[in-house]
């Protein structure tokens, strides 16, 4: 134990590690979008004799670097800086927190090598062939509960806060997650039971992982930064209730079209349209918690990005609850309606709370100030509008090829008459993946040449209310 | 005991209770489902005597069939994130052919569903397009046979890729 908790390093190592990972991650995963996005538009833009440039090889390459690189290690770095300062106390292991975010940067390297050579197990957000499944679950994922979970049992405050909650739990849930999801590598479970699996895992991800510890740092950093205190606890409690109780279990809404039983398909749409609860209850707290500040919505850079998260949330979440019900999946199922729908999660919702919480956390970490908030709200800008037109072209596109599917044209037609918004998505998509290099080149200046706050304190200070 | 105690414990028990029977329940039901002839069929072909999961560094040279090589192929080279196995219950039957029912899929792993559809279904392909000359032809330059297609033109496949491949598509009737 006391290897573990024998202060080598410096409050903060370990965040500032990840928060500078996920970065380096979020700039090579979106610059991996441009050979797929610009494959759909252009099929015979790149040399086609060689096959690390080929659609099918590079999606899931880009998948799983911005999803298991930048949107896990921003979690992470934002767990290793929010747990001990709600807590008032250190991370209980600098040592294991940076230990993990290295294994976690080779795990990446592994999985770049397996992926783009072709080794897969052709299931879909559990690609990982299962030796690597095992390392992301020992010294990935694990790792990261173990720390969260000893801070906080080290705590020195009575309550915990609501973000709490939801680290706590989710880092939890993201172990049974992955394992229940990788057990058909490890043992013979086939067929349906399979694809059950597969999409059990690929919605639980999203639903017990990616989409509450999204809402736990914005529960952390909105009413820090504007200085109200949050709107209701209680509604937090509905929000982390109704999180477990209905995100947990409509995995086979992904799977309305193929031979599953009826009643299963059922009860995950039900629960799916239940979503809309704690959905609601979040946004509702969030926005409430901003009453009188709504002028620092424009000013800090930091209130920008992580409200822009949770007002796409609310598209996000009508779409997500109604997408999946029989009466409107049977026209947008397997559409593009569905990848723009996904990068609304990943890349309105959580990924601007994520950039957000890295805008004020990093500089408070280093302790100095951000080197350029004009550089900042370049890369907003750029971001919001690329995102906009990219969603935007993206669901048109999808829209399409729902009315084909029911006017029985030729599978061919429709992707002539997509190709306008697939050239629409590479373009916009231009501006988000340009975009990404100035956040780390205004990181990374932060780090070398902003100007040095003295005073210390402000790093580890707990949020206003804590229950 | 605090009432609220009590409150949790059974919010808890409702909760974990209801994804032990999505889990477990959902699984071991659609175990049981008997295979239909065409299940029985697509067994032969793949399943357990192709490619499969377990085995991930296996290569499909030492496969069996040609056919089961080729889904290595297909699973390799990414095919199924475009071309789906799942025609759907909309106007896909009479475009795609009919869905699969509930045993067809037994066996498989992966089961290769797909759900970004972006290109034809491939799970009546063997029936709908029996020529293989068109297959060869269409890998190499996917343009020249559909002027406006957006696939890849897999140039780098080798022959015994491509046969594999081809042997592939003509199992899916």
């Amino acid at each position: 134990m006391s290897f573990w908790t024998k202060n080598d390093y410096a409050e903060g190592t370990a965040a500032k590690h990840f928060f500078f990972s996920a970065i380096v991650m979020l700039v090579i995963g979106t610059l991996l979008a441009i050979i797929t996005s610009f494959r759909l538009a252009w099929p015979d833009i790149m040399p086609n004799d060689i096959p690390w440039l080929h659609f099918g090889r590079v999606r899931p390459v880009h998948v799983h670097f911005v999803i298991f690189g930048w949107i896990f290690m921003a979690f992470a770095g934002a767990m290793c800086y929010i747990t001990p300062a709600l807590c008032k106390t250190k991370l209980w292991s600098e040592r294991l927190g940076v230990w993990n975010c290295w294994a976690w940067n080779v795990g990446m390297v592994v999985v770049f090598i397996t992926l783009i050579n072709g080794l897969t197990t052709g299931r879909e957000y559990q690609d990982l062939i299962w030796p690597v499944d095992i390392y992301v679950l020992l010294f990935i994922l694990l790792p990261l509960a173990v720390n969260v979970w000893m801070t906080m049992l080290n705590r020195r405050t009575e309550g915990l806060y609501v973000t709490l909650w939801f680290f706590g739990a989710a880092a939890l849930f993201i172990i049974l997650t992955y394992f229940i999801g990788a057990i058909p590598d490890f043992f013979p479970v086939t067929g349906l039971s399979e694809a059950y699996m597969t999409w059990w895992h690929a919605h639980n991800v999203l639903g017990l992982w990616i989409t509450p510890v999204s809402a736990a740092i914005a529960y952390y950093i909105i009413p820090k930064i504007s200085g109200n205190t949050l709107y209701s606890h209680k509604i937090g409690h509905l929000h982390f209730w109704s999180i477990v109780a209905f995100y947990s279990t409509p995995g086979a809404h992904h799977l309305m079209g193929a031979p599953i039983p009826e009643w299963l398909k059922s009860f995950a749409s039900v629960s799916g349209v239940l979503i809309m609860i704690p959905a609601l209850a979040f946004v509702v707290n969030m926005l409430m918690t901003m009453k009188d500040k709504w002028w620092m919505f424009t000013r800090n850079i930091s209130l920008q990005w992580a409200l822009t998260g949770v007002l796409f949330a609310i598209p996000l979440n009508i779409q997500g609850a109604f997408q999946q019900t029989r009466t409107l999946n049977w026209y947008i199922h397997g559409t593009h309606w569905i990848v723009a729908h996904a990068h609304l999660a990943l890349l309105g919702f959580s990924t601007f709370i994520e950039i957000g919480a890295i805008y004020y956390g990093l500089p408070k970490l280093l302790k100095r100030k951000l080197y350029s908030t004009k550089l900042a709200r370049i890369h907003f800008w750029m971001t919001a509008i690329g995102f906009l037109g990219f969603w935007i072209s993206l669901t048109g596109g999808g829209l399409v090829q729902g009315a084909a599917k029911v006017y029985e044209i030729p599978y061919i037609e429709s992707v002539i008459a997509t190709h306008p918004y697939m050239v629409g998505r590479a373009i916009f998509g231009l501006l988000i993946i340009f975009a990404q290099p100035l956040f780390l080149y205004n990181m990374v200046m932060t780090a070398r040449k902003g100007e040095r706050v003295e005073d210390d304190a402000p790093a580890l200070q707990p949020a206003p209310a804590t229950a | 005991m605090p009432k609220y105690v009590v409150g949790a414990i059974l919010v808890v028990l409702v909760i974990f209770s209801s994804i032990f029977v999505t889990i477990v329940g959902g699984s071991t039901y659609m175990a049981e489902i008997p295979q239909s002839d065409l299940g029985k069929h697509h067994e032969e072909i793949w399943a357990h005597t192709g490619w499969n999961i377990h085995d991930p560094f296996m290569t499909g040279a030492d496969a069996p069939t040609p056919a089961s090589r080729g889904k290595t192929v297909f699973i390799r080279e990414g095919c199924w994130w475009c071309h789906t196995l799942l025609p759907e219950q909309t106007q896909d039957w009479t475009y795609f052919g009919d869905p699969p029912e509930a045993g067809d899929v037994q066996g498989e792993s992966p089961s290769l569903f797909g759900s970004d559809r972006k290109a034809p279904d491939l799970l009546h392909i063997g029936s709908r397009n029996r020529v293989k000359a068109w297959h060869y032809v269409h890998h190499r330059n996917p343009r020249a046979v559909t002027p406006g297609s957006i696939m890849p033109a897999f140039e780098y496949l080798s022959d015994e890729d491509m046969d594999a491949l081809v042997a592939f598509l003509e199992s899916l009737k």
